[in-house]
């Protein structure tokens, strides 16, 4: 029996090394992912994981390096007309497409990013991104709508095979840098033609023009990507090879995985980090994991639609009430909730503004520190017992006679989500702190996969966590989910908070103002600016209460933080692709990725520096 | 006896029927949230009735059902819409089928060799120390949830022996933890029941008999008992193997095995309507023809037993 | 015409000859003296399994067990210094008082976000044995039912299969999701969600059983002689499957509480005022690979595994006993 297994084990070993022998002496890199994408047509959804494979593979007309600055991809310049609306790019000549094998399979031309656009908009086949593109090029509505079946009405044209023209509805502040999203790559014109009807389903029905290609991709066990030779840069690119192994339980298994060497890249839970810490084998093996885009917050609902029960007229009253929303503004310990999720640098993910630090600068400042916004952004913690305790007596003091206390605040919880255990900690905090007889939480359960549609956008809740991640690098983005005119008419409705509400509008003055600042689109230091007033006005008057950003926690990883590329969020956005990433021979410890850190943060003020002059040659003069 | 499996396959086909078209129906009934997932949030409502008409989900129910019935005709399963869009369904499964089958027959094969003799000892040895180990492994696996005892297994057995904590398709030795973890659930349940069957014949008149007509304790044992206590155990034999093919979910999910096991669960939870009427339709049809092979198997290790009502009762 | 049916026609003729109505035969009163020359015993079944069940001392013991822990669910609340199951608690600095190792305040720690594991487990037992008693009450009393008329009555065997394909052949994922729309989480909803489905393997297992012994000697006897369907299930086919079945529904109380853990990843849950042992060790899976709090997955697993063992213990005693050719 002995025998055998030795015999067994020897052969395995055999065989597991027979698998390292590769022709590239590149290093290979493994990383694991436990839910599988639905396909791999990249310009199909905005979903981190595609976007990551598409930044992995393919390259746009324009890129982001890593220190978050814009970048000629497959344009090689580009020029904007005098009113902002029409973009004419040059594209380099000499930028192949490879097949799944590395084979050049052709050019990438101007046509392929029209067929790409005609496939978005494919209206018997519709894409969820496609509203990106109809938001944006004039004409492309109709086309999606059925209206009208001539694609050369929408403004995207191959003016020749190496220039493309969009034409948009209206000058925008934010095109060039939203180019970088995926939804705005290349898709192979011939190939897409030859392979209609499974094109996306495989590595084989798909062409790549970026760093790797996708050799072998097998649903839910593992996708293999290559070095593609003829990548931009190419000369670059030191990994070889990247394997995503697929395992769903990794955020069990994952961290020793990563300690037998078979994975390069984990992040750990709260309570393997503690292990990681206290063990000196392992405490130098894990840094801090970067934050993403999104940005919570506790949102308050102005069109309460619940039972009677929890008496939604008295609602109504008391979160119309300005100094009842502050005392919960200050009454609510976000270091507390945060650290439910994140243990141990809860405080570093902790937001005191509603945008995510990182989202746009002005010169060396960043958005949040713009018009009287660092108010709120210097501080470590809004939390203020003093001054809630303050806020609380004023609204004892308005409300009396119209409310009885304690206000009854519904907070609805999907029982299959992890927001039941915040939720408790919301509820015996805020009642800790302000008293059980001035609010009574209460945790009311809802089960059913439609949590969004029939609980937040109905208006069934009186209080509850969101979050949004902006679809582009622009406060505009960051306010959708509050504005009347976008998504904010299903979440809580913040517009409709009486004190500022303009009956003949319909909405309030962080609208109004927030209207004013996207009509500002050539002088982004104003826009910027008048933004952050919306936004100051929106924290001054408590109407959402802060709460954290996304991401952040621990992780083991090889890859030598700041090296990869960005997305289109630039710096703001998590580092997920590993394009031009570098691979370290030993896990990064916490020391050496502070320090890297701080290197980076030089480096990043220099490059910035630098970038002016660099960029001049990208946009030039109209032909 | 020919006349009666003919029946019984007519009969199935239209239990099947029925099948499909509950399973059509409650798969209509869910909200339609459930059809974008994550996208949901980031969709126009327009966008999202464009999509849903794509889908054909729009149709009148009417026009869907005789669709799906038309597609059941010609054997189509047609295409995936949400798990992976655009890929046909029979592919889908012609990847991931083998895997689940290779270990799910494995580990059957492994619980019915273990089990079986290990419940048969038992009874044999009935309130000794073999009874009291048996006893204790089967109440170890009753008592401590799989879930938990999978990822013990997984984490400190690979790391004693030195094996892949993954399975690797390069690396045959990987695949051995996985068939002998998914094995030790059915060799408890086939050791207890093959150990209560063993004893309740163990009393009975005709063992009594036997041996005094002086049959070996051997004969006795294999000849006798054991065929009469595996009886009630041999009709669910079948559909067990057949449904083996449905894959297993935790192990699979463990050690990153592509198999079925998820496969049922994300298309019911993303809502992909043509792949959960495919899952259920092959699962039942193998299920259902599991119970025919099942009584089948009965009446022939046991021919007391009838399934037709003969002509002349005796 | 078959020959069982002419027998019984015969026999309900000669019945109504002799006195219409009115029962051929009367009950005698017991006669110890008259009974040693015609073979009666007063042998009473239950008495003898309850005898032969007190003789073993590993299930009395788990049965005081049980009876202990469920007691002590009860008392537990009224004790003092108990804290509340939901109740968090805090430390100086507003922080969580989470992942306090088991001491003094707490005997068994407190979880991920400060709420007392001593409480929870007790809470939740009690809850989870609750659904569980109330689960396979329900399902073994309608699988009975089913799978009795199923397995005995062939001309209910074909429609009975029928709707048995077709219910257990419909992903139970769907008929739960669908539920979760219907109705409002909570503990009467778990219960109706392991039993909108769960009686069936118990109805299927009962049939199985009974079509392999109805066709035995004793129950053609019984045939010919014009007993009642209801009669020949109840008293001459359930009693010789009563030690099977006490084994089914005792493993089933433990699959109920396991099953709780699948149904709150569908999201037909407890809420989480209501801690039940699934939840718990649901809770305690998510941590346990860090050791250091292991003890969160150790606790509740332990209370688990005493109740699945004595349960699995008792059960199998009692089919022992309840085995008639044991009481000799």
């Amino acid at each position: 029996m002995k025998k055998t297994a030795a015999l067994l084990l020897s052969l395995a070993m055999l065989l597991s090394m027979a698998g390292f022998v590769h022709g590239d002496s590149l290093p290979t890199f493994t990383e694991l992912y436990s839910s599988e994408l639905q396909t791999i047509d990249y310009v199909d959804s905005t979903l981190t994981a595609l976007t990551t494979f598409a930044m992995n593979t393919q390259l746009g007309l324009v890129y982001f390096d890593n220190f978050g600055l814009l970048r000629p991809g497959v344009a090689e310049n580009w020029s904007i007309s005098a009113d902002g609306t029409v973009y004419t790019f040059y594209l380099r000549q000499d930028i192949p497409w490879v097949d799944y094998r590395g084979n050049k399979a052709g050019n990438v031309t101007a046509h392929d990013f029209v067929t790409a656009a005609k496939h978005i908009l494919n209206p018997d086949d519709p894409k969820s991104v496609a509203n990106t593109l109809y938001n944006n090029l004039v004409g492309a509505k109709d086309y999606y709508d059925k209206v009208t079946d001539d694609f050369s009405t929408v403004g995207i044209k191959a003016l020749d095979d190496y220039t493309l023209q969009y034409t948009l509805l209206g000058p925008s502040a934010y095109f060039m840098r939203m180019l970088g999203n995926n939804v705005w790559y290349p898709v192979p014109t011939d190939f897409y033609s030859e392979h209609a009807e499974t094109y996306g389903t495989s590595c084989e029905d798909l062409l790549y023009n970026g760093a790797y290609y996708c050799a072998s991709y097998e649903y839910e066990y593992e996708r293999v990507l290559e070095k593609n030779p003829y990548y931009l840069n190419a000369d670059k690119i030191s990994i070889g090879t990247v394997i995503y192994r697929y395992n769903k339980e990794a955020t069990a298994n994952g961290a020793e995985l990563f300690l037998r060497g078979d994975t390069d890249k984990v992040s750990l839970t709260n309570d393997i980090a503690k292990e990681w810490m206290e063990d000196a084998s392992r405490s130098d093996k894990y840094c801090t994991a970067p934050q993403n885009n999104m940005s919570y917050w506790i949102a308050f609902n102005f069109d309460p639609q619940f039972e009677a029960e929890f008496e939604p007229d008295a609602w109504r009253v008391a979160v119309n009430n300005v100094n009842f929303r502050k005392s919960i503004f200050y009454g609510f310990n976000s270091h507390t909730y945060n650290a439910v999720l994140n243990q141990w640098n809860y405080a570093e993910n902790t937001l005191t503004t509603f945008s995510r630090p990182d989202l746009v600068t002005v010169g060396a400042l960043d958005y949040l520190q713009l018009s009287g916004l660092e108010e709120y952004y210097d501080q470590d913690l809004l939390f203020n017992e003093e001054k809630a305790l303050e806020y609380k007596a004023a609204a004892l003091k308005d409300l009396e006679g119209k409310v009885t206390f304690p206000v009854k605040v519904k907070v609805t919880y999907n029982t299959s989500g992890s927001t039941s255990t915040r939720y408790q900690v919301l509820e015996q905090q805020l009642e800790k702190t302000l008293g059980s007889d001035y609010i009574d939480l209460i945790l009311a359960p809802y089960s059913g996969s439609s949590f969004n549609s029939d609980v937040r956008n109905t208006g069934d809740w009186a209080m509850l966590e969101l979050g949004w991640g902006p679809d582009y690098a622009d406060p505009m983005s960051q306010f959708d989910p509050i504005l009347k005119e976008s998504i904010g008419k299903n979440w809580g409705k913040v517009y409709l908070a009486q004190e500022y509400y303009d009956e003949a509008l319909g909405y309030g003055d962080v609208e109004k103002k927030a209207l004013e600042a996207n009509a500002i689109t050539g002088d982004f230091d104003l826009r910027y600016t008048t933004f952050a007033e919306a936004e100051k006005l929106l924290l001054d008057e408590a109407l959402v209460v802060p709460c954290y950003r996304g991401g952040g926690g621990f992780q083991a990883t090889r890859i030598v933080p700041f090296t990869q590329v960005t997305g289109q969020m630039g710096d703001g956005g998590a580092r997920n692709a590993i394009t031009l990433a570098a691979l370290s021979d030993h896990p990064i410890s916490e020391e050496e990725y502070k320090a890297l850190r701080e290197q980076y943060l030089i480096d990043r003020t220099a490059a910035r520096a630098a970038y002016v002059e660099e960029s001049a040659g990208y946009q030039i003069p109209e032909k | 006896m020919i006349k009666y499996i003919l029946k019984r396959l007519l009969q199935s086909l239209l239990t099947l029927f029925i099948i499909a078209t509950v399973v059509f129906f409650l798969m209509r009934l869910m909200p339609e949230e459930g059809y974008f997932g994550e996208k949901y949030d980031k969709m126009d409502p327009e966008q999202i009735e464009a999509e849903l008409t794509a889908m054909g989900l729009r149709d009148p129910i009417p026009v869907q059902l005789w669709r799906f019935y038309g597609s059941l005709l010609r054997l189509d399963f047609g295409k995936s819409i949400t798990v992976r869009p655009k890929v046909a369904i029979a592919k889908i499964i012609s990847q991931k089928a083998p895997y689940s089958i290779r270990f799910g027959l494995c580990s059957v094969a492994i619980s019915l060799l273990v089990g079986i003799p290990m419940g048969t000892v038992m009874a044999l040895f009935k309130k000794k120390i073999p009874d009291k180990l048996g006893n204790m492994y089967i109440i170890f696996i009753h008592a401590v949830p799989a879930a938990v005892y999978y990822l013990f297994i997984q984490l400190y057995v690979t790391d004693i022996l030195h094996l892949p904590i993954l399975y690797n398709e390069r690396d045959p030795v990987s695949q051995w933890l996985p068939m002998i973890s998914m094995s030790l659930g059915g060799t408890a349940s086939y050791a207890m029941w093959t150990r209560r069957y063993v004893v309740d014949q163990m009393n009975r008149d005709y063992v009594k008999f036997a041996r005094a007509k002086g049959v070996s304790e051997g004969g006795i044992t294999f000849g006798h008992m054991l065929r009469n206590a595996l009886v009630p155990m041999a009709q669910n034999l079948p559909a067990t193997i057949l449904l083996t093919i449905s894959g297993s979910i935790y192990i699979e999910s463990l050690y990153s095995i592509p198999g079925m096991g998820n496969l049922l669960l994300s298309a019911i939870s993303r809502q992909d309507n043509p792949l959960v009427q495919a899952l259920v339709l092959i699962y039942s049809s193998l299920g259902i023809f599991g119970l025919l092979l099942g009584d089948l198997l009965m009446v022939l290790c046991d021919p007391r037993i009838k399934l037709v009502r003969e002509k002349e009762d005796r | 015409m078959r020959k069982v049916d002419r027998v019984e026609e015969n026999i309900s003729e000669e019945i109504k000859r002799l006195g219409g109505e009115t029962e051929a035969f009367s009950r005698a009163p017991y006669d110890a003296v008259s009974a040693e020359s015609g073979g009666y015993t007063d042998y009473s079944y239950w008495r003898s399994t309850l005898k032969a069940f007190r003789t073993n001392k590993a299930a009395m013991f788990c049965l005081c067990l049980l009876v202990l822990l469920l007691s002590f669910t009860v008392i537990q609340p009224l004790l003092p210094n108990q804290h509340g199951d939901t109740q968090i608690h805090w430390l100086e600095n507003g922080q969580t008082d989470r992942n306090h190792l088991p001491d003094d305040k707490f005997i068994f720690g407190t979880n991920s976000i400060g709420q007392d594991l001593w409480a929870r487990v007790w809470s939740g037992t009690r809850t989870s044995l609750f659904i569980g008693l109330c689960v396979a009450a329900c399902n073994a009393a309608i699988g009975i039912l089913v799978g009795a008329l199923w397995g005995y009555v062939r001309s209910l065997d074909r429609f009975l299969t029928e709707v048995y394909n077709v219910i257990h052949n419909i992903p139970r994922n769907i008929i739960l999701i669908l539920v979760s729309y219907l109705v409002k989480p909570g503990v009467g909803t778990i219960i109706f969600a392991m039993c909108v489905t769960g009686w069936l393997p118990m109805a299927r297992f009962i049939r199985n059983q009974i079509v392999t012994i109805r066709d035995l000697e004793y129950n053609l006897a019984s045939r010919c002689l014009g007993t009642p369907t209801g009669r020949v299930i109840t008293k001459n086919l359930l009693p010789y499957l009563v030690s099977v079945i006490t084994l089914r529904v005792a493993l089933a109380v433990p699959s109920a509480i396991g099953s709780e853990v699948f149904l709150t990843y569908i999201g037909l849950g407890l809420p989480v005022t209501i801690p039940s042992l699934g939840n718990l060790i649901n809770e305690g899976r998510a941590v346990m690979m860090a050791a250091s709090s292991r003890y969160q997955l150790i606790f509740p697993a332990i209370v688990l595994s005493v109740i699945t063992i004595s349960f699995y213990v008792i059960g199998n005693s009692f089919a022992d006993a309840a085995d008639p050719r044991n009481h000799v």
